[in-house]
């Protein structure tokens, strides 16, 4: 960070002005929508059903959460959610970082098609291998289970490709002398890297998380075990329930809002912790060496 | 796309030595390529096997050539949803790119750290929810009795016809862009950002010695010290032009889906609800070439690869 | 340990008769359960040649809210049909879910499927022919009437039994709203310039701008029916004398409707929100919390469920009523003298690859029982309700429930509700008889986009009234829903 710039080194006052015009008004639009779900959340169901945005309450309750954790029994998918999760972004983590480890070796043979091998996997629509991939899991025993939702996109390649870039950082030097010690490839991996890029170990994690805490077709898929559905498919459900088309009632509007509140807490939690980190782990233009 | 080739460095060529030597490297590398192997290359075999079937649910499948992709290709509003698709999927991005970068840019002028920290948190939000609340979200904002309506009310003078937003094609693609942007920009800002903070101090230290005011330093020094994020964004957002289903799934209305509906919603509405696999996978297999053929392009255009070595 | 054997020996031979049969005569002996006492240990102990094994089920909205109720609901399906039932549900995506456990080789016994699925399904062999079943079935021949079956008949053949009752869409009023314009909804005219009229003494009476008397989900060409019933105009593709498909709102006859319906645009009686909303919000603004609208068209329940919101919130009954009209008349000498849309059938289909055919027939009859009914409305005995006598109490749980279990009105024709039904319900259902199902069309999706998209052309004007129609037909034709 740079706090030592002199104090002269800033902008004048209308551009300064500019500045915080702009980002209020970029502020304002990414704000209000969700300042909306939050009031809407606490909000009586006969209030919160009303139509249009609602910036203030005419009512406060906190009905809303207690319907999802009475009728919807939210705490059992938002464990499930924090667990798979958790897990699953432990791993890949871990994964991710031999990965990138593995793509900034010099001389290794084979590096342009393995970087390719991964990059293409980033392309792959989902519709394409839904059906196999369903299968695949069908043959392995992984249905409803939680091993099968931790399994599936356990490995991403942009975050090899984010791990890469911060093992670039890494002064190569420190690696090649240790190996002339005598050092091992796993020990240069594991005590000069991986306690040099704690940030973009967290980044990763972050992001990572975010993706599985969010992940909808897979889950979708892999579950028909109530007991193991997870946040974002039973927001999905109230959302786009047309299930049962002729049938009777929905979920009341602020038990939507409040579950949308519910399940976005997590994430705000982990970024309050990532984001000192990120901005030193997003290392995207890492130049080559 | 290269697999597994023998690598152009000239006159290193591959050796027993070089190979053994990186032993435990490739050990590294096994679980990860188990795992590609098993979750994304072999899925994509039997999807490439079924996209040249006749597969019927419960029966048999037999091959059909070209069929399914003849028949997809054949769907009056095939190219159109191509057309769709480039011009909401590049729009959007251009627009995140344009609105993270000036977020990034901006922040970094903000000394308060916790205003900072606050603006930042908030811009970031959208990135984390689904589309499933962000279009929801947007289509009451743009609603005839939305706030947007309600603000543009305030400005004009005279009678007032609120404006069905999301029933006007001209503004459909618009729209798409606008929320795609808005959903993403945080996300593309703390990239920017990230760069942004990783420049060398002194460089603007010794500009400013010079008299360099501080908007020719943005322009001089923090732009071009960030080119090679930008490059890495592009590519990666090059490769998800084609790939935006769930936001037309969710804000797509009658009036405005031929302005909007794009290759995926097609897939799903031709293919997926009609439970027909085979042109279904036939669909997605040519958004994924239509993905290589673009990102191929973009790395060309922008000089990727002269920058990268891989 | 051997009389397990022995056991499982008849199990396996009575599966395997099944399978080789078909359908065996495991409807005979349960005859009775139509008019016997809601008992759940009734039907239990099934004789040799009852059915028996396990049914393995793919479900949508059928069976319990959660882990522990859906074992509950097994376990009361179990007792009742003397089999092993193992129920699977899939969060959401039902349809894409479906067909890849079905193009994986999953195996059900029944899966639940709405109409437009079940033709896809047909046209692709995946399921099993069980017409004869029905035939030989004395419950699925009587308990259900006979037009449910013409409904889901396909080239003379069954393929699937009922998971509920379909109802239909009925014209919706707010009575206050009504008598504070000086109506009463009973003697409105059931013509277009009856209801135009009606319209416009509400909108004299309320002239706030977020205030519109009519809404209606146009962009989803949904709810139209009670109006395009003046002409005698069936909602959806109809086959036309010469066997060609086509869309009866596209063609000439429809114009005097649209035209109607740009001019209650025009004239601000029409939310212009209707060219986006969806059902939900049509809800919405129809709840006792907004009142923005006074008139729509929507499912039977729903009139019991606005209610319902009011009164859980403290509205008295007097200030908020929803009630319901069958929409216009049509014209004299057609064949009803209304006309309303019936929901598209929901299903439990059987597999061509199902394991134990006899099993799924049992369930499907036992959905066809008061007591079956029952259970997959009100819910299960002793979680849901208490009963004492013939009195039924709805506990907590069965209150947030709703009487919803996957049927909230199931298919059985004499199905009495033992909770009865919220407030309007009844008299929406004295409607049911104007209501025709649809013609099951594969691409549905695309027939509603076409038709709603020209729709909102011609009442914003932005096209004539007769060239929308042109193009309306000429885009249904090009993108093949229709044939001419």
């Amino acid at each position: 960070m740079r706090k030592k710039n002199p104090l002269e080194n800033r902008m004048n006052l209308p551009q300064r002005a500019v500045c915080w015009l702009l980002l209020g008004f970029f502020f304002l639009i990414m704000f209000i929508p969700m300042w909306n779900v939050i009031v809407v959340s606490t909000s009586t169901v006969l209030d919160s059903s009303a139509s249009g945005i609602k910036l203030w309450w005419n009512s406060f309750s906190t009905e809303g959460y207690e319907y999802v954790f009475r009728v919807t029994k939210l705490a059992r998918p938002f464990l499930n959610s924090l667990y798979v999760s958790t897990v699953a972004t432990v791993i890949q983590v871990v994964l991710s970082a031999f990965a990138g480890y593995v793509l900034i070796q010099k001389e290794l043979p084979f590096k342009k098609g393995i970087t390719s091998f991964i990059m293409l996997t980033m392309m792959i629509p989902g519709d394409l291998t839904l059906i196999s991939v369903y299968q695949m899991n069908k043959q392995l025993h992984l249905l409803n289970t939680y091993t099968g939702l931790i399994v599936n996109g356990l490995i991403s390649g942009f975050s090899i490709l984010l791990m890469r870039n911060y093992f670039t950082s890494v002064p190569y030097s420190l690696a090649e002398s240790a190996r002339l010690d005598g050092a091992s490839e796993l020990r240069i991996f594991g005590q000069i890297y991986l306690p040099i890029s704690k940030p973009g170990l967290a980044t990763v994690f972050f992001l990572e998380f975010v993706g599985k805490w969010n992940s909808i077709m897979l889950p979708a898929t892999l579950i028909t075990d109530q007991d193991k559905f997870t946040m974002p498919l039973m927001l999905r459900a109230m959302i786009l329930n047309d299930a049962s088309q002729s049938g009777a009632a929905q979920t009341p509007n602020n038990a939507i809002m409040a579950t949308i509140v519910i399940s976005t807490v997590p994430l705000l939690i982990i970024y309050v912790f990532a984001q000192r980190f990120l901005l030193s782990g997003m290392t995207l233009g890492a130049s080559k060496e | 796309m290269s697999r597994v080739k023998a690598p152009k460095t000239p006159g290193e060529p591959v050796t027993w030595k070089k190979l053994k030597k990186n032993r435990f490297v490739y050990l590294m590398l096994l679980p990860i390529a188990a795992y590609f192997i098993v979750f994304s290359y072999y899925p994509l075999g039997l999807g490439l096997v079924n996209s040249v079937q006749d597969v019927k649910i419960l029966g048999n499948a037999t091959f059909c050539g070209l069929d399914n992709y003849i028949s997809v290709l054949k769907n009056p509003q095939y190219s159109q949803a191509f057309l769709n698709a480039l011009i909401v999927g590049v729009g959007t991005f251009a627009l995140q790119f344009v609105w993270g970068l000036a977020i990034a840019l901006l922040l970094n002028e903000v000394r308060s750290k916790v205003l900072k920290s606050v603006v930042q948190s908030v811009t970031y939000i959208p990135y984390l929810l689904s589309w499933s609340v962000v279009g929801g979200l947007w289509m009451m904002l743009f609603a005839p009795t939305g706030m947007v309506n309600g603000f543009l009310q305030a400005i004009s003078s005279g009678e007032f016809t609120p404006i069905v937003f999301m029933s006007e094609p001209k503004f459909a693609r618009a729209i798409m862009i606008f929320t795609g942007a808005w959903k993403g920009a945080g996300y593309y800002a703390v990239l920017f950002l990230a760069a942004i903070v990783g420049i060398d101090p002194s460089i603007y230290e010794s500009a400013s010695i010079d008299g360099a005011s501080r908007l020719r330093q943005i322009f001089q020094i923090t732009v071009p010290n960030i080119v090679p994020t930008m490059k890495v964004v592009t590519v990666l957002g090059a490769m998800g032009v084609l790939r935006n289903f769930d936001q037309i799934f969710i804000m797509g209305t009658s009036s405005i889906l031929d302005k909007v509906r794009n290759l995926l919603y097609l897939i799903y509405t031709q293919g997926i609800t009609q439970f027909k696999v085979g042109p279904a996978t036939a669909g997605a297999t040519l958004v994924l070439i239509g993905t290589l053929i673009i990102s191929a392009v973009v790395r060309k255009v922008i000089r990727y690869d002269d920058t990268y070595e891989d | 340990m051997k009389l397990n054997r022995v056991l499982s020996g008849v199990l396996a031979g009575t599966m395997l008769f099944g399978v080789l049969t078909g359908c065996g005569g495991g409807s005979s002996s349960s005859g009775a359960a139509s008019n016997a006492p809601a008992n759940s240990g009734a039907s239990s102990a099934p004789a040799s040649s009852e059915p028996s094994g396990t049914v393995r089920m793919l479900a949508n909205v059928t069976g319990g809210k959660d882990e522990d109720e859906m074992k509950l609901f097994e376990q009361a399906l179990s007792e009742a049909t003397g089999l092993d039932i193992e129920i699977e549900k899939p969060a959401s995506d039902y349809d894409n879910v479906l067909m890849q456990k079905l193009q994986g080789g999953e195996e059900y016994d029944l899966i639940y499927i709405g109409a437009s699925q079940y033709m896809n399904l047909v046209d692709q062999g995946a399921l099993m022919d069980i017409t004869d079943c029905v035939k030989a079935s004395d419950i699925l021949s009587n308990n259900i009437d006979q037009q449910e079956w013409d409904d889901i008949t396909i080239d003379g053949k069954v393929y699937a039994g009922f998971n509920k009752k379909e109802l239909h869409r009925v014209v919706q009023l707010n009575k206050n709203d009504l008598e504070a314009a000086g109506i009463d909804y009973k003697s409105i005219e059931p013509t277009l310039d009856g209801y135009y009229k009606v319209f416009k003494a509400l909108r004299d009476a309320n002239p706030s701008t977020d205030y519109y008397p009519l809404n209606a989900v146009i962009s989803e060409a949904y709810d139209l029916q009670p109006w395009f019933a003046s002409v005698g105009l069936q909602n959806g593709v109809v086959v036309d004398t010469d066997g060609k498909t086509y869309a009866p709102y596209s063609t000439d006859e429809a114009a005097p409707v649209w035209t109607w319906l740009k001019k209650l645009y025009d004239e601000k009686l029409l939310d212009p929100a209707s060219f986006v909303d969806k059902t939900k919000d049509m809800r919405a603004k129809m709840e006792a919390s907004s009142k923005q609208t006074s008139v729509v068209v929507d499912w039977a329940m729903w009139t019991g469920l606005h209610n319902a919101h009011a009164t859980a919130d403290g509205v008295a009954d007097a200030d908020y009523e929803i009630v319901n009209l069958p929409g216009c008349k049509t014209p004299a000498g057609s064949e009803r003298d209304y006309m309303l849309v019936k929901g598209g059938a929901s299903l439990f289909a059987v597999p061509a690859n199902a394991k134990n055919v006899d099993g799924a027939i049992k369930v499907l009859e036992y959905f066809a029982t008061q007591e079956g009914g029952e259970l997959l409305s009100i819910g299960i005995e002793g979680h849901d309700y208490t009963k004492s006598g013939s009195t039924y109490t709805q506990t907590s749980v069965g209150a947030d429930h709703a009487n919803d279990h996957g049927a909230p009105v199931p298919v059985y024709k004499d199905f009495v509700a033992p909770l009865g039904y919220n407030r309007g319900v009844e008299e929406a259902l004295t409607y049911l008889q104007y209501a025709r199902i649809d013609k099951i069309i594969p691409d549905e999706s695309t027939y509603k986009t076409t038709v709603g998209k020209w729709g909102i052309e011609m009442i914003k004007g932005n096209v004539s009234i007769e060239d929308g129609l042109a193009s309306m037909r000429n885009e249904l034709v090009s993108l093949g829903i229709t044939e001419k």
